[in-house]
């Protein structure tokens, strides 16, 4: 069964859309990632033009969010008061980002400084989250036996200078949901740092937000996934209506066909997040980072079987 | 009657016959198409077309579906640093059709001169002689970046060259022919031109041409209207349905046994 989409001009097959739209919503449930970096390249694949997909895919994301968020709130796992001071730098960070990249353009090399981000944040992000959730693992493991060995509570860690520094800071808040207390100027801050490369990557930034949220703000798991949620949703509120009213390429046909997948995607997601470790959920994340990461290192590598291709997408 | 007029009548007559002879081949080419206009439904995959007609006996048939001519922008990729494949820069292709699909009953360069394919834009040897493109540095890198245009539209169904597909029978002293395609759901909506010629002597003998529309109905052109000519509104309405999608689908899954505090 096919169905025709009126803004992306093209015939899709229902079965592939709803599929994709379900496997990206599993991965938005479980790991608080709005699947832009995944979505947005296979619909470029399937022959939707760029422009379009990064747009409806943005769409898709406000609906898989919504539920998503939802999910997570009714587990309490959403720390609005963090969500919203990030969602503060995010904006600021986003309109930032936007502004540096008319810039690059300018001086003609934005293309080449958007693919080297990509790769490099990627992979680090990745590399760092892969390595530190084994070692999480192991270190759980060697703790569970020696429990058994030996009932004696590990010593506590020493403050790190870093740590004493980032207390230092004004405008100490606590964060009840989350169990910790960080100056909000940090916060925005790194919701600043994120919106920017968020915003030249093309990407609502859920992949970056995450590994902020659990190495530097130090937030549990499974609440750094529901308030990450909680943040896309509104960042891709705004992406939306922009693209709706300023690029008219949001396709609401293909939107709500990636949406009937991704919201049930979303939820199941979420479901089974729950029966996971947080560190076993970092390892998946970092391992399908680390493969997106690859990916777009032998696009950058091989030659591609075309060397023309439509304007617009990231 | 002296000579002069005899002359006259002569030439006269040769006249008439040339006109008579013209005017029964300008008249020998028939095509009709069916149906004449597409209609772009919610569940469209694109549809079938048939061209039928007739001509004389001897006459080879090309058949060719396009959209008018205009620019085309596209994204170039090349070697960044000698090592990195990606976009470095952007090419304007001019005079270029955005659909172009030809049939005929033999190859093009066999049955025309090359004359006669740029006078008609007939083939992709054609296409290189007339599409302008730019920035290019020689004439090797525009030949290089057209044959990339074909591929790229190759790809996505849009242009092709097939020798085969028209089926022809001689009846009653006439070549009737038949050529039956599957309308690609690529080609965009918009209105084409279905071209018929009749070839003979390396030269195109005569020619139609028939209008193809091929456009959104219902339900798919009110939200394409909207989107274009109401894109607050469509916006807005966009982003409240995702969201009563969202919240929907989360209270389903609540009845089936969601999560507690």
């Amino acid at each position: 069964m096919y169905f025709y989409l009126p803004i992306a001009l093209t015939s899709i097959s229902l079965p592939l859309i709803v599929g994709l739209g379900l496997l990206v919503g599993l991965l938005s449930g479980l790991f608080g990632v709005g699947g832009g970096f995944l979505m947005t390249p296979l619909l470029i694949m399937i022959g939707i033009p760029p422009t379009v997909a990064a747009a409806s895919d943005s769409l898709q994301i406000v609906g898989a969010s919504t539920t998503g968020t939802f999910a997570h709130w009714r587990l309490g796992n959403v720390d609005f008061k963090m969500g919203i001071y990030l969602l503060i730098g995010g904006f600021a960070g986003g309109l930032g980002g936007v502004r540096l990249i008319e810039m690059l353009r300018m001086m003609g090399n934005a293309d080449f400084v958007i693919k080297v981000t990509y790769v490099l944040m990627l992979g680090i992000v990745g590399t760092y989250m892969f390595f530190e959730s084994l070692d999480s693992l192991k270190k759980a493991k060697h703790a569970k036996h020696a429990t058994q060995a030996a009932e004696t509570p590990p010593a506590p860690k020493k403050e790190s200078g870093f740590v004493k520094f980032l207390k230092s800071l004004p405008l100490q808040t606590k964060f009840e949901k989350s169990g910790v207390t960080h100056s909000a100027l940090l916060v925005i801050m790194l919701g600043g740092f994120v919106g920017v490369l968020a915003a030249i990557m093309g990407v609502g930034g859920g992949f970056l937000m995450v590994p902020v949220m659990v190495y530097l703000l130090r937030m549990p798991m499974h609440v750094v996934v529901g308030t990450s949620l909680f943040q896309i949703l509104f960042t891709c509120i705004e992406v939306s209506f922009l693209q709706a009213y300023v690029n008219h390429t949001v396709d609401f046909v293909l939107a709500v066909l990636l949406l009937l997948g991704s919201t049930f995607g979303a939820q199941i997601g979420t479901k089974l997040g729950r029966k996971l470790h947080g560190d076993q959920l970092k390892i998946l994340l970092a391992a399908i980072v680390l493969v997106v990461t690859v990916k777009i290192l032998l696009d950058l590598l091989l030659e591609p079987s075309s060397l023309l291709s439509l304007k617009g997408g990231h | 009657m002296n000579i002069t007029n005899k002359r006259g009548l002569l030439d006269l007559a040769a006249a008439f016959f040339l006109i008579m002879f013209f005017a029964t081949n300008a008249l020998s080419l028939t095509s009709e198409i069916s149906p004449a206009r597409i209609s772009i439904t919610s569940l469209y995959h694109g549809g079938k077309l048939v061209v039928t007609g007739e001509t004389v006996p001897d006459e080879e048939i090309i058949v060719k579906f396009s959209s008018p001519e205009s620019k085309f922008d596209l994204r170039k990729k090349g070697k960044a640093g000698g090592l990195f494949w990606m976009n470095i820069g952007e090419l304007e292709f001019n005079r270029v059709s955005d659909v172009y699909l030809l049939y005929a009953t033999k190859e093009i360069g066999s049955i025309l001169s090359d004359k006669q394919q740029d006078q008609y834009s007939l083939g992709y040897d054609a296409f290189r002689r007339l599409v302008e493109v730019s920035p290019v540095t020689s004439e090797p890198d525009k030949v290089k970046w057209i044959k990339e245009f074909i591929k790229f539209k190759e790809k996505n169904g849009i242009y092709g060259i097939f020798t085969s597909g028209i089926e022809t029978e001689i009846k009653d002293n006439k070549k009737i022919y038949k050529l039956s395609i599957d309308w690609p759901y690529q080609a965009p909506p918009r209105e084409y031109t279905v071209s018929v010629y009749s070839v003979k002597d390396n030269a195109v003998q005569d020619y139609n041409e028939t209008p193809l529309l091929v456009e959104k109905v219902g339900a798919l052109k009110f939200i394409s209207n909207m989107a274009f000519n109401n894109a607050s509104v469509y916006g807005i309405v966009s982003i409240l349905i995702a969201i009563a999608a969202g919240f929907i689908v989360s209270v389903i899954f609540k009845g089936g046994g969601g999560g507690s505090h």
